[in-house]
């Protein structure tokens, strides 16, 4: 029997994963899983609810998403109620989600991905946060990064009411429109966080994109795979957050399919393991292949790189520059560097910044007309959106009274399930070699395979005090033959 | 922004079944503390620096929020400071950053953050949660009415600045509890 290596919990993942990487007898990396506990019975909590109150309650579903499921399950509700929204309630829905997805990408960008690259994979892992990357990069950009989000989380409040938890959406439009007032303090705010997009785009630059060794990751690094990639987009194919056709290109860039929401399950059906509660989503007319990529596999991939994939453009003007210069390091479109998403992430921030600068720009965004009155029961909807990691799928049936008969989802993260396993064995692999011991460096350079996916896996648990955020067990026949453990202490 | 005031703060997930018991605690100190001082956010950002800057301008702070600790009986209470969580801690979802460094974050870039002695966290131990529901084990319920007595003294006692006791304490008329040591603790939420 070879070793097993367990790193448990998983750290700075949303959620409390584990992955258990088995060793062959000569020390070679034989299979690896990423196993995370699953948050259970929604379906079964929703049913018998009048179904306008679900896009409030599925806001509980994720601390970091939740407008992305707010607005996803606000549109299934739509479909509900016979479809009918009001102009101005798209228009305001999408301005707000602009700001949510700024909001989200700040944090993984500067709070989850940075670090690896500007602390370094090898560092201590106590310092490997967003201290030391305000280390590396001064305090002044400290300070901007929590104004940032703080500008992002204001505009939610102004547009939605609330950015925490939002309420905002009702059936065919939104609860409260924007007033003069309110937009003129957005405006300044916006061009603000349009600067901070294009900051961050800079120092990826600087510090990331021109240094050789975190440039040779990007390009040579294991961290690639061979898949087709999914991603919504709108008028002229362009990236798009909040509304659109979902569409798939394959390795080549050609499309597989397109569909309209309310298509979905002609296009995506999910795989059951039994080693995991998580479920594998695949293109359906492909038929379930296995953990497999290249040309045969019936896998995609979804989130900031896919999106980027997907479409054929950015909807503005500078998020297409950034798109444009992120190709012609990455190769492609497609490109399969999925370290790149970080790079992705960033150039989504300027379309998103340049998003809510025009809709600031719009005579129309203040105004009454935000909802209209609902239709007939149609019994069914399908709401998507563009969740951060991923194309986010909401499902509902209800009955004549409006009563929710079943829910399904499928979140961002689920699309990616599939690709996070292979990518984690994949680097795992590459870095574990027969005869070497892993260590700490080793061992979050697999982290750093699934964090580039951005995972949100249910709700978050954490230890406390907090000694062991990260725990790596080595087996050999059965037996502990060795336990490294991380923590506030530092590594030992 | 006064210098004296007390805020705290109810985390969980009110769907989550135990996890939820923080912000039902919240909500029911804020409807029947009387004694003034303390401002209470019910059911506010449950992590990160979502959280950190809703507690600028306090002079101390409660947060109050379940914890996953197996080796406790449910329902017991967990006093300790911010100071006691360490670097990696908890009181937040990982996706963000944990509260101290958060915390330090925050100071960092001048935001008016209590000390990390006055940030008092108030935790109360429950088994997984891992099922959607609105009610509380048939555990915590029964202790509820104690822990929320307890939670409103110990809101009280700082408050008026009384010096606490940290440390553990059952309100679950468990007896003897297994307090300190080496088990892990989760936050639920």
């Amino acid at each position: 029997m070879g070793r097993v290596i367990t790193i448990d919990p998983v750290t700075r993942l949303e959620g409390h994963g584990r992955i258990d990487i088995f060793l062959d007898d000569r020390g070679g990396v034989q299979d690896c899983y990423l196993q995370v506990p699953e948050l259970r019975g929604f379906e079964r909590f929703v049913v018998g609810r009048p179904i306008e109150e679900l896009p409030r309650i599925v806001t509980r579903i994720c601390g970091v998403c939740p407008a992305s499921h707010h607005l996803a399950s606000a549109k299934a509700v739509d479909a509900c109620f016979g479809g009918a929204v009001a102009a101005l309630a798209v228009k305001l829905r999408e301005m707000y989600y602009q700001a949510h997805f700024i909001h989200s990408h700040i944090a993984h960008f500067y709070l989850l991905a940075a670090p690896d690259f500007l602390c370094g994979p090898e560092s201590a892992a106590d310092a490997r946060n967003v201290l030391g990357v305000v280390a590396r990069v001064g305090a002044e950009t400290g300070r901007a990064i929590i104004r940032a989000r703080s500008r992002a989380q204001r505009i939610q409040e102004l547009i939605g009411g609330r950015a925490t938890h939002p309420v905002w959406c009702v059936p065919g439009g939104v609860a409260k429109g924007l007033s003069p007032a309110e937009l003129a303090e957005i405006r300044p705010l916006a061009a603000e966080l349009y600067d901070f997009s294009q900051f961050s785009l800079e120092l990826f630059r600087r510090a990331i994109r021109d240094d050789p060794e975190y440039h040779a990751l990007l390009l040579d690094g294991p961290y690639s795979l061979d898949l087709p990639h999914m991603g919504l987009v709108g008028p002229r194919d362009t990236v798009s957050f909040y509304d659109g056709d979902v569409r798939v290109v394959d390795q080549a860039g050609r499309e597989i399919c397109r569909y309209r929401p309310e298509d979905y399950h002609r296009h995506v059906a999910e795989h059951v393991e039994p080693w995991t509660y998580l479920k594998f989503p695949y293109l359906k007319a492909r038929g379930w292949r296995g953990f497999v990529d290249g040309p045969g596999t019936s896998l995609y991939c979804a989130g900031p790189l896919s999106r980027l994939n997907a479409a054929e453009r950015m909807a503005t003007p500078g998020a297409q520059a950034a798109r444009e210069e992120l190709f012609a390091t990455l190769g492609g479109p497609p490109s399969q560097a999925l370290l790149g998403q970080h790079w992705a992430r960033l150039v989504e921030m300027v379309q998103a910044a340049e998003t809510l600068r025009d809709r600031c720009a719009d005579p129309e965004i203040v105004g009454d007309a935000y909802r209209v009155r609902v239709g007939d029961i149609s019994g069914e909807g399908v709401g998507i959106v563009e969740a951060m990691r991923g194309t986010l799928t909401h499902h509902y049936t209800c009955d004549r009274r409006g009563l929710c008969t079943s829910a399904n989802l499928i979140v961002g993260t689920t699309n990616n399930n599939a690709a996070i396993q292979m990518l984690t064995r994949k680097v795992a692999a590459a870095y574990i070699r027969p005869g070497s011991e892993p260590g700490q460096g080793l061992l979050n350079r697999i982290e750093m395979a699934f964090r580039s996916f951005d995972p949100c896996f249910s709700c978050a648990t954490h230890s406390l005090p907090g000694r062991m955020p990260m725990r790596v067990r080595i087996h050999r026949g059965g037996r502990l033959e060795r336990e490294l453990t991380r923590g506030a202490g530092g590594d030992r | 922004v006064s210098a004296a005031r007390t805020l705290l703060v109810g985390l969980g997930n009110p769907i989550l079944g135990d996890d939820g018991i923080g912000v039902r605690l919240a909500r029911d100190v804020a409807a029947q503390y009387r004694e003034g001082g303390l401002e209470v956010l019910v059911d506010g950002p449950s992590a990160g620096l979502d959280l950190v800057e809703r507690l600028a301008g306090y002079a101390r702070v409660i947060l109050v929020d379940a914890f996953e600790a197996p080796a406790l009986e449910p329902g017991t209470l967990l006093r300790m400071d911010a100071g006691a969580l360490g670097p990696a801690a908890a009181v937040s979802h990982v996706h963000a950053t944990e509260l101290a460094t958060a915390l330090e974050l925050g100071r960092g870039a001048g935001l008016p953050l209590p000390a990390a002695a006055e940030i008092h966290v108030l935790g109360i131990a429950t088994r997984a949660a891992d099922s959607f529901s609105e009610r509380l084990s048939p555990e915590l319920e029964l202790a509820y009415r104690g822990l929320l007595e307890a939670v409103t003294r110990e809101a009280g006692a700082l408050c008026r600045r009384e010096p606490i006791a940290t440390g553990v304490e059952s309100v679950s008329g468990g007896g003897d509890v297994p307090g300190g040591g080496g088990e892990r603790w989760k936050t639920t939420g």
